[in-house]
């Protein structure tokens, strides 16, 4: 009997009980959750790596008595990246 | 899109332009130029720079090149703008709060002297707009402060509109030519003053500009007292002021630099007041306790998607109405 219980209990049939439904959700739910995270983390960790790896070639040219470096650059393909970052004057 | 990386006026500076064109290029190449030719002008920490020279010669009508009447009257705008908050007549309250020297030469931050200078009166200055000349009545001296880096960054991203859609960050005070080459807007964002490597919020900026004003960075210790380089007329010392920063959307650089300057000067409450009551600025403070205020018509410019940055922000106006 306990044997024959435990086989429904597996749902063999593919069909779930409440409780079951109410994980799946709640399993989805957080999953979900976690997801977004992800992404703006990826958004903003892609944004710190875009100031930092954007060259794709440089040419060093003088200019007024110093030292300049031109680098190539795209605009940033994830939406979050920013170009420049405004801030009190340093 | 090319961007150049150089320091001018004691910032960082970048220049963008949304363009791979020679002439474009060649263009960008300038502006590192072009800052040096006004800081040569504007620089109150250059001996021979004209605005020292004409700081030295009260009492006399002294003509003065196109830039250094054009960011006077500028200041002079701000001043009327502002009530005097601010003002370009600030030099000799700035240097007794300890600012006396370029802010990399501070020894160790610290500095002794006098406790604070009454400011004087920016309405006395006379100038005559047919010959360009000025006159500075004794006791006044001129310090132009973050209004020449603004409009230096509007005059830059100007110049370099003829070639490309340009953006111009003059040490956090932004200036777009308008849209980028695509037609979107500038992603900017805003740099959290408690954790300077994380952002608060991403802007959008097509048409307008953004700057920010701050006491988180240019401090330092005065007659062994917490010093910062906002100074308020009404004291002739450093603002006391709740607001740690203020970021603020407006049609020029300049416009504002000079608004962010007002709300930290006038503290959180009045100062998210003075930002609403004018329809052509938006703004966001942070506050000494971390917390966040941000103006309605922000709303128009943040990234929808980067709200979850500042979620904890406040809206005065509806938190008031509750």
């Amino acid at each position: 009997m306990a044997y024959t219980q435990s086989i429904k209990r597996t749902a063999p049939s593919g069909k779930r009980n409440a409780d079951g439904w109410k994980m799946l959700i709640m399993v989805g739910s957080l999953a979900a959750t976690l997801g977004g995270w992800g992404i703006l983390a990826t958004g903003q960790t892609q944004s710190a790596a875009l100031s930092t790896t954007t060259t794709a070639s440089s040419a060093n040219i003088s200019s007024a008595g110093t030292q300049q470096t031109f680098s190539q650059f795209s605009a940033p393909a994830i939406q979050f990246s920013s170009i420049a970052r405004t801030r009190s004057s340093r | 899109m090319q961007r150049l990386d150089f320091r001018a006026m004691g910032c960082q500076m970048l220049a963008v332009v949304d363009s791979d064109e020679a002439n474009a290029i060649d263009a960008l190449a300038q502006v590192p130029t072009w800052f040096e030719e006004w800081e040569a002008s504007l620089s109150r920490f250059r001996p021979e720079s004209e605005l020292n020279q004409l700081n030295a010669a009260p009492d006399r009508a002294v003509r003065v090149s196109a830039t250094l009447w054009q960011v006077l009257q500028e200041s002079l705008s701000a001043a009327r703008a502002s009530a005097g908050l601010v003002t370009p007549a600030v030099l000799d309250a700035v240097q007794a709060a300890g600012y006396d020297r370029s802010f990399e030469l501070l020894d160790a931050r610290e500095s002794d002297g006098a406790e604070s200078m009454l400011v004087a009166d920016w309405r006395a200055i006379k100038f005559d707009p047919d010959a360009q000349t000025v006159r500075l009545p004794r006791g006044v001296r001129l310090d132009f402060g973050g209004i020449a880096k603004g409009w230096a960054a509007d005059e830059a991203a100007r110049r370099l509109s003829a070639y490309a859609p340009a953006l111009i960050d003059a040490g956090g005070d932004i200036a777009v030519s308008g849209a980028m080459a695509s037609g979107a807007r500038w992603p900017i964002a805003v740099t959290d003053p408690m954790q300077p490597d994380r952002d608060l919020a991403l802007l959008m900026i097509g048409a307008d500009a953004v700057a920010t004003s701050g006491r988180d960075y240019r401090r330092w210790q005065h007659n062994g007292k917490a010093a910062h380089h906002i100074i308020d007329p009404r004291t002739g010392q450093p603002a006391v002021t709740d607001v740690l920063t203020a970021t603020v959307i407006a049609p020029t650089t300049r416009k504002a630099e000079v608004a962010a300057k007002v709300a930290l000067i006038l503290g959180s409450d009045q100062g998210w007041r003075w930002i609403e009551a004018r329809g052509e600025l938006a703004g966001l403070l942070v506050l000494e306790d971390g917390q966040v205020i941000r103006s309605q018509r922000l709303d128009d410019y943040v990234w929808s998607e980067s709200i979850a940055l500042f979620e904890n922000s406040v809206l005065p106006g509806l938190a008031m109405s509750d």
